[in-house]
């Protein structure tokens, strides 16, 4: 807590703007990247700050930087899936 | 664990031999209505369960007292909308889900229309537990009696309402229909009594798994949204009134 210091925070309840998901939210949903979705909030958390780092990763980065977050249920293959189009609809708005 | 190497004396395997759930339902009659709204509730008595399913049925009681012991229940709401009520819990299994599938099919409404309430004991019957994958088995069976009791039950209201036998009237897709005439009824419309209904009937005929058309097809996850947004509350984000913490 320390290090985080007076820095703004973000949290999953915060990503939705006006009704509207962030595009992560919505990949994660319509990819159904989850199954308890007990681990969901941290994953499209890490997500977001990946895809703000990178915008166009490769699953093996996508992979790397979701290390710290674990799926008992076993979902990784969606997630990745959900990363890749959440970067591509975000690549796509951009344009 | 046991200590100094005793015998566990759980057996996971023979989760079969517990008891369905049961609950002495304390509320009165007009009570149950004042918590669920007006409209039609099927209740499953607890000696109606599986096993024991000698009493004929649907029946309806208007004015009778509330069986005492209940093991599930379901209610048809004045604007169509159907709850399941059962004692077991949503914890990623998304029994949520596949329980209102089972519903939407049996009594002939589209999935939107049914929601479950979990695991709410202020509200639901009382429960042992989630455990065991014994959801699927035990509640899925009891649910689709319980929908085709309400499906009977709807079909017996319109029969009175037309004078027509309630075996010449078709039930789907959230109304009893006529084929002969043609004329049809919203289930919405039909509950706007406060009718209360046993599941009972071993009678009531029950969709063969060949005519599912919502049930056991995949449908998009109840209340998805709930889990990208973070506001979907797990067990270990609930602060009842009073709660203690150890």
């Amino acid at each position: 807590v320390n290090a985080v210091g007076a820095r703004p925070i973000t949290t999953i309840e915060g990503l939705e703007k006006n009704g509207t998901l962030h595009p992560v939210q919505q990949a994660f949903l319509d990819v159904e990247a989850f199954q308890c979705a007990y681990c969901t909030s941290g994953l499209i958390m890490s997500s977001v700050s990946l895809l703000q780092a990178n915008p166009q990763p490769s699953p093996e980065q996508i992979v790397q930087s979701l290390q710290g977050n674990i799926c008992r249920c076993g979902t990784y293959p969606s997630i990745i899936e959900a990363v890749q189009r959440a970067a591509a609809n975000m690549q796509e708005r951009t344009k | 664990m046991s200590k100094s190497g005793e015998q566990i004396l759980l057996e996971p395997e023979r989760y079969e031999f517990l008891a369905l759930p049961m609950h002495r339902f304390a509320l009165e009659r007009r009570d149950f209505f004042k918590l669920l709204g007006a409209g039609i509730a099927i209740i499953a008595v607890a000696k109606d369960l599986p096993a024991q399913e000698t009493a004929p049925g649907p029946k309806a009681f208007h004015n009778e007292e509330l069986p005492k012991e209940i093991g599930a229940w379901l209610h048809i709401a004045e604007d169509g909308t159907v709850t399941g009520f059962v004692g077991k819990a949503e914890m990623g299994q998304n029994v949520r889900t596949s329980l209102a599938q089972t519903i939407a099919d049996e009594l002939g409404v589209t999935f939107g229309n049914v929601r479950m309430l979990l695991g709410d004991t202020a509200l639901t019957p009382f429960d042992m537990g989630t455990f065991g994958s014994r959801t699927t088995p035990t509640i899925t069976p009891l649910l689709r009696r319980m929908a085709a009791a309400a499906r009977q039950l709807l079909l017996e209201e319109a029969s009175k309402k037309w004078n027509v036998p309630a075996d010449r009237l078709t039930a789907g897709v959230g109304k009893i229909t006529d084929p002969a005439s043609g004329r049809s009824l919203r289930y919405a419309e039909l509950a706007r009594e406060d009718l209360v209904a046993r599941h009972t009937a071993p009678e009531t005929p029950i969709k063969p798994a060949s005519q599912w058309t919502i049930a056991g097809k995949p449908v998009p996850k109840a209340d998805g949204r709930a889990f990208v947004t973070g506001s979907h509350l797990y067990s270990s984000d609930l602060r009842p009134e009073g709660m203690l913490f150890g």
